[in-house]
Parts: C-alpha cells; structure tokens; sequence
C-alpha cells in the first residue's frame, strides 16, 4: 500500500504511513516536553520522520520504528533547546496558527518541564517517556537502546534530582 | 502538591498539545522540506544582494527615490471595488490576482522581488504590499486541520513596518468566501513578525480557510487595505 500525494512526487510506503499517523502526536508532545515550545515541537517531529522516511528502508526494518523516531527526536529537541535558549527575536522564525493562538500553559507545568529539561539528557528522556507517554519500563528501554535495569535506575535518579529541584522552587510540598 | 501529581499533570498537558498538533501530510512535509533546501541555498546569494543594496544606499544619491518617482507610486488602495462580491462558478471562474493587477518594487530594504522559487512578485503599494504568484494565486496542497479547514500563512510588507520596535504587528487579515457561503475568517490583531536574507523583515498571518474555493483575502494594516483573490483547493 502506498500513498501518492500531490505535489511530491515520492511515495511514501504504507507501513511508514501508518507509524507516522500513529506516533506523530505522541512525539510532538514528548518533544514538546522536552522544549516548552509547541512550534519547536512540531518542527522537530517532523525533522524525525523525514529522516524516518529517508532511511526507511533500514529503519522499517528496525524491531521498534517508533523507538527510532524518538530517539532522533530527542536528539534533535537537546541540540535544538540549546539553539534556542541564545536565540533572538529578529531570527527567521515563521509561525504556525495553532502557535498563534497556542493557548498559556499552566506555569506550574511549564517549571515542571523547564526542570525535566535540566536533568541529564538521558534522565530527562527517561522521564518524559514515562509521564508524556505512560511507557512502561520495557518500552522505555527499547526506545533508549538501554537494558531495564538502566531504565530504572535512570527514573529513580530523575524523579529524586527532579523532587530536590521542584522543591526548591516551591512547587512541591512534599518532604 | 505531591511530586507525582505533578508529574502526572504535566505529563498530560504535554500529551495533549501533541494530540491537538495539526498532523500534516507527510507529502507537505516533504514539499516543505523541498522549499527550506532551497531557501538555504538561495540565502546565500541574497545575502550578497543586499550587501550590494546596502553599499548603493550609502553611495550619495544612489538609494534615494527620486520625487517623480515617489509621485509615480501607487497610494490607493488595490482590490477594492474590482473584485465582485460573489461569484458563481468553481476554479475556472474565479477571478485570481496575478501580478500583471500592480506589481511594484519597493523602495525600502526590502529585496526587488521575491526569489523566483516562490514564483511570484511583489504586490500592493508602499504602505502595504504582499506576494502573489506569476500565474494568478493559487494555494494548493495546504495543511488540513482536524475540522477540515486549510492552514496557510500570510506575508505582508509596509514601509511604515519597523520590526524591531512592533513585534507583534497590529496587522489584521480577513477571508471572505466570494463562491459560496462559508463563514469569514479574521486573524492577527496581532500578526507576528518574521525575517529572512531573502524576504526581508515581513508581518505574518496565519489563516485556517473553512473550505476550498474562491477566495479574497485582505490584509489592513495602519489604515492601508490591500486585496486580493485567490483559488483555495487541495486538488
């Protein structure tokens, strides 16, 4: 199955379709937690899949696509966050509606990925996918290439750095 | 508020921004990403264009627009009055803009003209002008949102646009359907603001169209109006 669209004259194979529709939110809002920037979010899930679809005739045979475009996504968002923090407003930037009218995220949330974002980075990705998209420690570990024991030893020490940091600031009560 | 309460909160809100992310064809991603190569790629020569304009500009009396040409330049207002109403009939029917109407070059920094992967020139005037495409405007292949509306983005240029001290532009775009009786669209108040070596610094509005169709889109902007048609259609 294939689909052949318009302008492109490239077709995309159904089997990558069908994980792009599936996983496309889902890595917009991983990246999204990694970022605090919807517009970034999805600019960079997109930069994902086009290299998903660019190489797919290796990565289609991968036991977890999806693992895949994740962790290239998260690649992109830490180098991409680094970028950002430096840059202006006078850089080119061309906004998508749905940022325009991106409704104010609770501050309480943004602190909370603000802080996620400074952990190290494969804390950070630990954690994201585990709050973002409820991935057990299996999963986890086949999205980060990583053993299970690795995982859980990297959500222990991400919530425990992420806890000292949330209260710090006050936005946590707990002891 | 307990840790993992928080974390449970936080976890959601991002799930949901991806779940409320307009989801592209993929053929329009890979078209996008056809276009920003070769943006990149035209960059570079622009740059070096407006290096050169920059150097005319300082020569004496080389950048200044001489009086009669300034008495030349368009000050109406375009699109008013020209385009009808309603209209009845699909594409073949539809009364495009094309830049034969009134194209322009401005006298501002801006580039001569839009680089030619954007098929198009400038249009308008001075105080308000935009791009529209050698053929007659057409938006094709467009972004489709969950409630079947088309996404497109809107340039707009204006010598009385200083980007650096009106960031968030008080530019307003209206859509009104001229071949049928789909609900108008308004956006900005306020747009954005965006810059490129190749386009110079523009004002950008984001529009989400009902349905495809005939179109006239305007643009207002410190009292200038400008208008023009366009065919809407992902066909």
């Amino acid at each position: 199955m294939a689909e052949s669209d318009g302008l492109s004259e490239v077709r995309v194979p159904g089997s990558f379709e069908l994980l792009y529709q599936r996983d496309y939110a889902a890595v917009v809002g991983l990246v999204y937690g990694m970022t605090g920037s919807r517009w970034v979010a999805e600019d960079l899930a997109q930069e994902a899949f086009l290299r998903a679809h660019r190489d797919w005739a290796r990565v289609g045979k991968m036991a977890s696509p999806g693992g895949w475009v994740r962790r290239v996504a998260f690649n992109l968002a830490t180098s991409r966050w680094r970028r950002l923090r430096s840059e202006t407003m006078a850089k080119v930037r061309v906004v998508s509606p749905s940022e325009v009218s991106n409704p104010p995220v609770d501050s309480e949330v943004e602190e909370f990925w603000r802080e996620v974002s400074r952990l190290p980075s494969r804390q950070a990705k630990a954690v994201a996918l585990h709050y973002v998209e409820g991935l057990s420690v299996a999963e986890i570990a086949d999205v980060l290439g990583v053993a299970d024991g690795t995982v859980k030893a990297l959500l222990h020490q991400g919530r425990e750095r992420l806890r000292r940091q949330l209260r710090a600031k006050g936005l946590i009560d707990e002891v | 508020m307990r840790f993992e309460e928080l974390a449970a909160k936080a976890g959601k809100a991002a799930a949901h921004v991806g779940t409320q992310a307009e989801r592209p064809s993929f053929g329009a991603i890979l078209d996008n990403h056809r276009s920003r190569i070769l943006i990149a790629g035209w960059s570079t020569a622009a740059a070096a264009v407006m290096v050169v304009f920059g150097v005319m500009w300082l020569w004496p009396g080389s950048g200044s627009e001489s009086p009669s040409a300034a008495a030349a330049r368009p000050t109406t207002t375009l699109g008013d009055g020209t385009v009808p109403g309603v209209i009845a009939g699909g594409r073949e029917t539809c009364p495009v803009t094309g830049p034969g109407d009134s194209p322009f070059t401005p006298a501002s920094e801006t580039p001569d003209g839009p680089p030619p992967l954007y098929g198009s020139v400038w249009y308008g005037t001075p105080e308000l002008w935009t791009m529209v495409q050698h053929q007659g405007q057409v938006w094709s292949n467009l972004p489709v949102g969950a409630d079947g509306s088309l996404t497109q983005k809107t340039f707009w240029w204006s010598d009385d646009y200083v980007p650096s001290s009106d960031i968030l532009p008080d530019i307003t775009v209206t859509a009104d359907h001229l071949n049928g009786s789909a609900p108008g669209v308004e956006a900005g108040g306020p747009g954005t603001t965006g810059a490129h070596a190749d386009l110079g610094s523009f004002m950008l509005v984001g529009l989400q169209i009902p349905q495809e169709g005939c179109w006239r889109i305007t643009g207002e902007y410190r009292g200038t109006s400008l208008s023009y048609v366009a065919w809407v259609g992902n066909e």
